[in-house]
């Protein structure tokens, strides 16, 4: 009859296994537990990325499009930040699992953890401004990043609801040339009463903006509100941005042109 | 060498601390845990003896190689009951079988459905085993295990927690349906919990 433990003795001498060195135990940790941190941050980034668009919209003038806000979110905030970031996260949580002590809790504690974690710290990276750094180099280094970036502007476009965004070609007196984000050239007309929110400063040749009102006759909108069309780009204000003043605007959003 | 008698009444920890430098000390561990964790390898196998030996010296074998990986916050036998375990699942799985308890005696059989419904009505013995090990080896093997750790090897939800790698509410889900299932199986069968 076999003796397992003597010949399990046996074989551990004749073989000269070792136990592993604890300090191999001690790095598998290290590096268990820089991941989940690493994978954390880089799911704070992308957070911060995603309220940097967030707060660059305009939500004042969200009413004046169709569809429903999650639609509206997820249509103007870059695809590319929404999957990131929901990456990071899951990876984060498998990663935590995978710790010493990870089993004991469950799924939705550990995901509440991580969730809270990137929430907090991409708040932080938002108040640094490191996420608008990283968006100009990806910006500067990745042309598909830009245009993906670009793309985002023709959420705006709806001519049957009377809203057009794009660049200012010419200005006349009462008259502005504007190019859609596809490129068709507008004449929008705007008067006296015309809304230029005052964030927007003067009109001038090559700034963007959203013109909201009526479709006058093809490719010709009779401006009412003319707003800046926030792009991602330096500045410092946390949460400051300066929206439409809700006294001068309609109550209800325009109608579509008859 | 031999070790001294003194020894064999140690704790598992300290028998861990001698064993990192002496693997004789390692020896009065696995004299230990031999025999419950052959039991336990019969339990969610259908190895052979034989077979069960070869895989109990390769689990000591890498309990004694991961022995500075043991965190003391945990028991040391539910950490040897992990290694066990994982380690038969991979034996399985080599072998493209699946985990089944067809090795349980009479007796074990009859202990796991009683007290896992807590049936009480006495039935003829041979048509009641025969059943009960049919039914017991149609349930998957996440519930099968958990039924076979609480009631054979009487391993409280902390330790199954810390063996299976589970959160204690996952474990406690998985004995509820596990019985939950036993217990249909059972009324399909004709066997009524009174």
């Amino acid at each position: 009859m076999k003796d397992l433990v003597k010949d399990t003795i046996g074989k551990i001498k004749k073989e000269k296994i070792k136990p592993i060195p604890k300090w191999r135990f001690i790095l598998d940790n290290f590096i268990l537990w820089a991941s989940f941190f690493f994978l954390v941050c880089f799911g704070a980034i992308s957070f911060a990325i995603i309220i940097r668009f967030a707060s660059d919209l305009d939500w004042s003038i969200y009413k004046y499009l169709s569809g429903n806000f999650v639609k509206f979110f997820l249509t103007m905030i870059p695809y590319i930040w929404l999957v990131l970031f929901a990456i990071f996260l899951i990876f984060a949580l498998l990663n935590f699992r995978k710790t010493k002590k990870g089993y004991r809790y469950n799924w939705f504690a550990i995901g509440g953890l991580v969730l809270v974690l990137s929430i907090g710290l991409g708040l932080l990276v938002r108040v640094i401004g490191v996420e608008e750094k990283l968006n100009n180099v990806f910006i500067k280094k990745i042309p598909p990043y830009e245009k993906m970036i670009h793309n985002r502007e023709k959420g705006w476009l709806q001519p049957a609801r009377g809203v057009i965004p794009g660049e200012i070609i010419t200005i006349d007196n009462d008259e502005i040339t504007l190019r859609d984000p596809e490129n068709n050239l507008w004449d929008v007309i705007f008067e006296d009463n015309t809304i230029i929110r005052e964030d927007l400063g003067e009109l001038r040749e090559g700034e963007k903006v959203i013109v909201i009102g009526e479709i006058e006759k093809e490719n010709t909108i009779r401006a009412k509100i003319i707003c800046p069309l926030r792009q991602m780009k330096p500045k410092r204000k946390f949460f400051l941005n300066k929206r439409l003043d809700p006294k001068t605007l309609p109550l209800t959003p325009l109608t579509s042109p008859s | 060498m031999n070790i001294p008698k003194k020894y064999q009444d140690k704790t598992d920890l300290e028998l861990v601390e001698f064993a990192k430098k002496d693997p004789e000390y390692f020896g009065l561990l696995m004299a230990r845990y031999e025999e419950p964790l052959s039991r336990y390898i019969k339990r969610i196998s259908y190895f052979s003896e034989e077979d069960r030996k070869d895989i109990l010296q390769e689990v000591f074998i890498k309990v004694y190689k991961n022995i500075n990986d043991y965190d003391i916050s945990l028991k040391f036998s539910s950490w040897i009951y992990r290694i066990t375990r994982n380690h038969t699942i991979d034996q399985i799985r080599k072998l493209n079988g699946k985990p089944a308890i067809s090795s349980l005696d009479n007796n074990e059989l009859a202990n796991l459905v009683k007290s896992s419904i807590h049936l009480e009505k006495d039935f003829s013995k041979k048509d009641f085993l025969r059943t009960a090990r049919q039914i017991i080896n149609t349930l998957p093997l996440k519930y099968k295990e958990v039924l076979v750790l609480k009631f054979l090897e009487e391993k409280n939800y902390e330790e199954m927690m810390d063996i299976l790698r589970k959160p204690k509410g996952s474990i406690a889900t998985l004995v509820r349906r596990g019985r939950k299932l036993l217990l249909e199986k059972m009324k399909d069968q004709g066997i009524y919990r009174f």
